[in-house]
């Protein structure tokens, strides 16, 4: 299903799990955007980043192998890239600045995580 | 030494005779002897004087050591014996009407000497038996006190008494133990609920207040020992009270549950984590199931990969399990992995040193291998008989893993026409894992995958 907020728009994928990434990506690719990834950490996000690849959203996994994703998180809110997480914890336990992001928990459909995108994108 | 013995030898002669009673007989016996004694010792030596004096002692002490009856009878036989010695044969009447009036005199002074002194020993019974209870309950207080002391001290509980202002003023030796204080002095007077962390204090305050009231409280609460340890405390407060009925004094004691707070965290921060694992295996199996479905030609075949998949994924956990979802050994993963080809185990040859994965590493690794031994039992090496497959890796010294899958003898292998879950799988998401390089070689004598990675991306902690 293409999602016309997704439309040629390009989604970060930071996902340590790569059943998973691969899945996203081919969710995000169905639904007419560009996948920039997917990375399995924090440092790879922002090489990417400083090497000046556009970015329009972001799908980011809150815990990517024990380390947390929130400083790659300050970095697209600084540079006002929408964004969701994707977690298996309880996303109550998060730093209260990123509490008003979409949040989706684990295990999701690809329905859900797409329209979670797409409305951030939209808003 | 008892403080109530008697020291002189007359008390202790007294005391003895009433521990030890003589027999009647041998009390009018030893009554009778004495006085006739006296009596021949008078006769013999001042014949002319004295008729009554001496036996006055004798009856005295006959009445003390043998009580009333004895003495009644020494002062009837010392009357006779006196009679008998001071009469004149040659008057009609045997005595004299002074001497009549001495005799009847002496016997009724006697009479009463005789009460008296038998009123004497009954007390004196009776100050014995007193003095007996006394000492019994001394002994008794002493083992009670001696009783209690030891199971105060033998408590690991910390047992305080408080004033009704909640001010200490005692502690049991166990509790100074377990509060790491040495001298109580340092700590009487303080004020109990000072001891309690900040948030606590109101706790220790509403128990004060209820004990005052008659009733009893518990809570628990977090303290510092004397010397700053944090702990955790069950405590139970309750009132003492006096002769009176009245609340005199409160109770608190205080358990050090420490050790089980401590375990109680533990689990839940364990079963927080089983439950974000968990999440992401179902995640896992949820991606699974959306690319077996994407890659398969009929729903037939999607179901039968996605079941051997799921068992391969399933036999991965049982690894991980013994482990709590931490990691697992490469011998058991690859084990698990060739599951489906274990009737064909003599012509797999495994060979590499024990290495311990991360738990991702692993279950692609068991993952990937499940794929490889699914495709050599249907179309490589395992599906005829003469094929065979070697698994071969080791850690280098320069710190690299490498990793070797090898089939020989099988039908001449065909590249594919299009990369399915199978070789994506084994390909890329072993790259993602491992992050070091992967290569699936279609050479037409047999598969060959290959695996060449840095060590502590592929292993919790290198060689093992």
């Amino acid at each position: 299903m293409v999602y016309r907020a997704l439309k040629n728009r390009r989604i970060l994928v930071v996902e340590d799990e790569y059943m998973l990434a691969q899945e996203l990506s081919y969710c995000l690719d169905d639904a007419g955007a560009i996948v920039v990834g997917p990375v399995p950490t924090v440092e790879h996000a922002l090489k990417l980043l400083r090497d000046q690849v556009p970015v329009d959203g972001a799908i980011l996994d809150v815990n990517l192998g024990g380390v947390l994703v929130f400083p790659l998180a300050d970095t697209l809110a600084r540079r006002q890239v929408p964004f969701v997480f994707t977690t298996g914890y309880d996303p109550a336990g998060l730093p209260e600045r990123f509490l008003h992001i979409p949040t989706c928990e684990k295990p999701f459909t690809t329905t859900t995580i797409m329209t979670a995108v797409a409305q951030a994108m939209h808003a | 030494m008892n403080r109530t013995d008697p020291s002189d030898l007359f008390s202790r002669l007294v005391l003895r005779s009433l521990s030890h009673p003589l027999p009647a007989v041998a009390q009018y016996t030893l009554a009778t002897v004495a006085i006739v004694l006296v009596g021949a010792f008078r006769a013999l030596l001042v014949p002319d004087s004295l008729p009554w004096l001496l036996f006055i002692p004798v009856i005295l002490g006959v009445s003390l050591v043998t009580g009333r009856r004895a003495g009644l009878l020494a002062a009837a036989v010392a009357t006779a014996a006196g009679v008998a010695t001071i009469g004149d044969p040659g008057n009609p009447t045997w005595l004299t009407a002074p001497q009549g009036t001495g005799a009847v005199l002496f016997f009724l002074v006697m009479i009463a000497f005789v009460s008296l002194t038998a009123s004497l020993r009954q007390t004196m019974s009776k100050a014995r038996a007193l003095n007996v209870e006394l000492v019994q309950r001394e002994r008794y207080l002493a083992d009670r006190e001696a009783f209690l002391s030891s199971v105060l001290a033998a408590s690991t509980d910390c047992i305080k008494v408080l004033e009704l202002d909640g001010t200490l003023s005692f502690m049991s030796e166990g509790g100074m133990l377990v509060m790491d204080i040495s001298d109580f002095n340092a700590v009487r007077g303080c004020p109990w609920p000072d001891f309690m962390k900040d948030k606590d204090v109101p706790l220790a305050q509403e128990a004060l207040a209820e004990a005052r009231q008659g009733r009893s409280f518990h809570f628990e609460a977090q303290a510092n020992t004397f010397i700053g340890t944090p702990k955790h405390w069950s405590v139970s407060v309750s009132p003492i009270r006096g002769p009176d009925g009245q609340v005199a004094r409160i109770l608190s004691v205080s358990r050090d549950q420490t050790a089980m707070v401590e375990a109680r965290e533990q689990q839940r921060l364990l079963n927080n984590e089983l439950g974000h694992r968990l999440k992401n295996v179902l995640s896992l199996v949820q991606s699974i199931a959306y690319q077996t479905l994407r890659d398969a030609g009929s729903l037939e075949e999607a179901s039968a990969a996605f079941s051997s998949r799921l068992a391969s994924l399933g036999r991965a956990t049982d690894i991980l399990t013994a482990t709590a979802w931490q990691t697992a050994e490469l011998h058991a993963v690859l084990e698990s992995g060739l599951a489906a080809a274990s009737a064909l185990k003599e012509r797999i040859s495994v060979e590499g040193p024990r290495l311990i994965l991360e738990a991702q590493a692993a279950l692609a690794l068991t993952l990937a291998v499940h794929e490889l031994t699914t495709n050599a039992i249907k179309y490589g090496s395992l599906s005829v008989d003469a094929g065979t497959l070697a698994i071969r890796w080791a850690a280098t010294d320069d710190g690299r893993f490498t990793f070797l899958w090898k089939e020989q003898g099988g039908p001449p292998v065909q590249p594919p026409t299009r990369q399915g879950f199978g070789s994506r799988m084994i390909e890329r998401s072993l790259r993602a894992y491992f992050q070091g390089m992967t290569e699936l070689v279609y050479d037409p004598a047999g598969i060959e995958f290959r695996i060449d990675a840095p060590l502590p991306a592929v292993a919790r902690s290198g060689r093992v």
